[in-house]
């Protein structure tokens, strides 16, 4: 391999066309019989050109010429696209003639379709964006994560990086990925509405059963639950079987050590359709669309708590950063005398690829991305919450600055929702069973023993 | 219509002179006028090249290839990640016809077809009758506003009908509210969900066989109307004995291209259900897509793709026999 630059190469091949026809013409210019020479020396001295053009490319890294990195992330929202592109453009500034980074993404919806394609298509990104748990499993069992062990040691990303974020980072004992943008799944509930009717946040499943009688009884409906897209309903199914059966079981049922045939497993299907027959969520359950009108019913007060991840909060602040509704939140209630945990997970990760030949300056884009600067700048444009824990949140709303610190320094145990937890294989068909069991279409046992029937197939 | 009529003449004025008597010596031969046409082609390199051969390719490419990769990948179990496909023979098949959630689609596409079919074929003929009877003043600003659904993408329309059928705020909530009935749950209802897609279905379609009958009726002969009055013919009996007769190989149209987009029906069911409530509005294509793309099950969804296949192809067929023989004036 050649080891000089592109620019170098080019400025050497002029050098020696013109030398070589510099002697040509003093020496033996004009001499018939001579093969045509000032024609054969030009001829050569271009295939020497053309040679060195076409080493080029393959020699200049070798020597620190600029590498263009292939990044390919999930778009969100306004907000997150912005971001996203301030990031690659800082980074791309601040790395001028060594790294560049040319970023592509896909929309949310499609991310699960197209990454395949793009993952084994013939220019495969060098980082790309992927799901913690499951998701992430499956891009390391099918090849395309690349570890990252090594690079967790090299820029302290285990001391920089809050606990969960590390934790969930870790699958079969090495880490994967690095998460940017955290979450945390608890009750959000309109303090107005609270007030208004003189209530407390409950702390057990009784004292909520008390506040529901109440907000029921007063036209509101306890919870607002919209589950047309079908992963929605999945958070309240989770947080209530964890905090009935313990964190243990749930991760039993996620091992395979539990079967999904369980008795608690169909008493928690049981209990999610029990609410709705009570009128605890709003009409409409599964033909409320999360990402468009269920903020309306919010907003108009139909409804008093939503038990949702913190990246709900995207719906809740102004452009201000200020919080547009009362609100404030407190953690899914105890249930008997299993004691309450909240879901902390990752919303938002990056991978290096495996194939990439670039790791190196790659790792350099992750540490950029989890770097002081650039999530403090997460924090000010997209909102919470960082993975680095050393951001400084004091400028947030106190409830939201509260939850901040929660998933910051919750070293606890934690877990993650069913679609972030499993593969799609399991992951969908339960997604389907749990709004079938709300619409009254399958019957709790039905609902279990299908995804049973799903996981069996993975196994 | 005699054969030699059929067929066309490729001869070019520098072919060779004695080509005509060729084909009349090769005819009384026995060889078969396809072998001669064949014959013919090939003696005309460039007509063959790109009349032919390029346009086979294409289609090779294009349409066969996908067609038996899927066809084979029916037989295998690929999660679309990993480089392993597993040949399972016919597991995916036997997996189909044990699975209760593929007869619900198949059954819920039998229904959006016939229903939809019924629907905008009925309602769209009896409208451009309507709009052609030369009652209705404003007829092709009527016709336009049929046509313009048709204009715009379904995701914008599911998109526009998941708000007015919203519960509590959405138009037809309010609707119901002044008349006091309580608010429908048209989407989150199982028993509802499927028909108020067909209905959304329909009312994006109608433009379409609107359209066609209205082009069909221009072009039936006024004489046929004098004579059958003439003859003391009722309205309603020239509908029937005129009207309806002429307009049959428009109804084939309308019927097939609906038949065809029923079977795809996709882009409604992704917007505004997914199929839910469970899988209360699936229909084949979201099955199939859910299976391949969400549940990464890319055999399984090869083999629902290869029993749409099988449908669509049946009433293609039905369609091109029915076209030919038509279009050779075989009539009925």
């Amino acid at each position: 391999m050649c080891l000089v630059s592109q620019e170098y190469l080019a400025e050497a091949a002029v050098r020696v066309r013109s030398a070589v026809l510099k002697w040509h013409d003093t020496g033996r210019a004009g001499e018939p019989g001579q093969y045509g020479s000032r024609k054969i020396v030009a001829l050569g001295a271009a295939a020497l050109c053309a040679g060195l053009a076409i080493a080029a490319p393959f020699a200049a890294p070798a020597l620190g010429a600029e590498v263009t990195l292939n990044v390919l992330d999930r778009a969100t929202e306004p907000k997150q696209i912005a971001y996203i592109k301030w990031l690659v453009d800082t980074f791309n500034d601040q790395h001028k003639g060594a790294i560049h980074v040319d970023l592509n993404t896909i929309p949310d919806d499609d991310y699960h379709q197209k990454v395949s394609l793009v993952l084994k298509g013939s220019n495969p990104p060098d980082v790309f964006f992927s799901w913690e748990g499951g998701w992430a499993d499956l891009m390391r069992r099918s090849g395309f994560a690349a570890p990252l062990d090594d690079y967790y040691k090299k820029y302290g990303w285990a001391t920089r990086l809050t606990p969960a974020a590390v934790s969930l980072a870790t699958l079969d004992g090495h880490q994967w990925f690095v998460p940017y943008y955290m979450s945390a799944s608890v009750v959000w509930y309109n303090t107005g509405i609270f007030k208004k009717f003189d209530l407390q946040p409950p702390k057990t499943w009784s004292e909520l059963e008390k506040v529901a009688a109440v907000l029921k009884a007063n036209g509101i409906a306890p919870f607002l639950l919209a589950n047309q897209q079908q992963w929605e309903a999945q958070f309240d199914w989770t947080a209530y079987f964890v905090n009935k059966n313990g964190g243990a079981a749930y991760q039993a049922l996620l091992d395979r050590k539990l079967a999904w045939t369980d008795p608690r497993v169909v008493e928690a299907f049981a209990r999610m359709k029990e609410m709705v027959d009570q009128n605890w969520f709003l009409t409409g359950v599964n033909s409320m669309d999360f990402d468009g009108t269920a903020i309306i019913f919010w907003k108009r007060q139909k409804a008093a708590m939503w038990y949702q991840g913190s990246f709900i909060l995207a719906k809740f602040l102004g452009p201000d950063g200020k919080l547009q509704y009362p609100v404030d939140w407190f953690p899914y209630p105890s249930i008997g005398s299993t004691p309450p945990s909240v879901s902390v997970f990752a919303e938002s990760t990056w991978m290096i690829n495996k194939a990439s030949q670039h790791k190196d300056e790659a790792a350099e884009l992750l540490d950029y991305l989890v770097s002081k600067e650039a999530q403090s700048k997460m924090v000010a444009s997209l909102g919470p919450f960082p993975a680095n824990q050393t951001i400084d949140e004091s400028g947030l709303p106190e409830p939201v600055r509260r939850l901040g610190n929660l998933i910051a320094h919750d070293g606890g145990y934690t877990w993650m929702h069913i679609d972030h937890a499993l593969g799609p294989e399991i992951a969908e068909p339960f997604l389907e069973a749990l709004q079938g069991v709300l619409a009254g279409t399958m019957k709790p046992e039905a609902a279990a023993a299908k995804t049973e029937q799903a996981a069996a197939t993975v196994q | 219509m005699s054969e030699h009529l059929a067929q066309p003449d490729l001869r070019r004025p520098g072919d060779h002179p004695g080509t005509g008597a060729d084909d009349v010596t090769v005819n009384r031969s026995g060889r078969s006028i396809a072998w001669q046409q064949w014959r013919r082609l090939l003696r005309h390199r460039e007509v063959f090249l790109l009349g032919v051969l390029l346009p086979l390719l294409v289609f090779i490419f294009f349409v066969g290839y996908p067609i038996v990769y899927t066809i084979i990948l029916s037989f295998s179990r690929w999660d679309g990640f990993s480089n392993i496909v597993t040949y399972v023979g016919l597991d995916n098949y036997r997996r189909l016809i044990a699975d209760q959630d593929f007869w619900t689609a198949l059954s819920n596409t039998v229904k959006w077809t016939v229903s939809s079919l019924v629907f905008t074929n009925v309602l769209a003929f009896l409208l451009a009758a309507i709009l052609r009877s030369g009652y209705v003043y404003v007829a092709p600003l009527i016709r336009l506003c049929f046509f313009l659904p048709v204009t715009m993408s379904l995701v914008a329309i599911g998109l526009m009908f998941s708000f007015i059928l919203t519960p509590a705020f959405g138009a037809v909530s309010i609707v119901a509210q002044v008349f006091g009935v309580s608010e429908p749950d048209l989407l989150g209802n199982p028993g509802l969900v499927l028909w108020t897609l067909i209905g959304v279905f329909g009312w994006s379609y109608i433009g379409i066989p609107l359209l066609l009958f209205d082009a069909g009726l221009t072009q039936i002969p006024e004489e046929l109307y004098e004579a059958a009055r003439l003859e003391g013919a009722s309205g309603f009996q020239q509908m029937m004995l005129v009207t309806l007769p002429m307009l049959r190989p428009i109804f084939m149209v309308v019927t097939v291209l609906g038949v065809l987009e029923a079977l795809r029906a996709f882009d409604l069911v992704l917007v505004m259900t997914r199929g839910g409530p469970g899988h209360a509005s699936d229909t084949l294509g979201y099955f199939m897509w859910i299976q391949s793309f969400d549940e990464r099950r890319f055999g399984y969804g090869a083999a629902i793709s290869v029993v749409m296949l099988a449908l669509s192809s049946v009433f293609a067929l039905i369609y091109i026999r029915r076209a030919g023989r038509d279009a050779l004036g075989g009539g009925g």
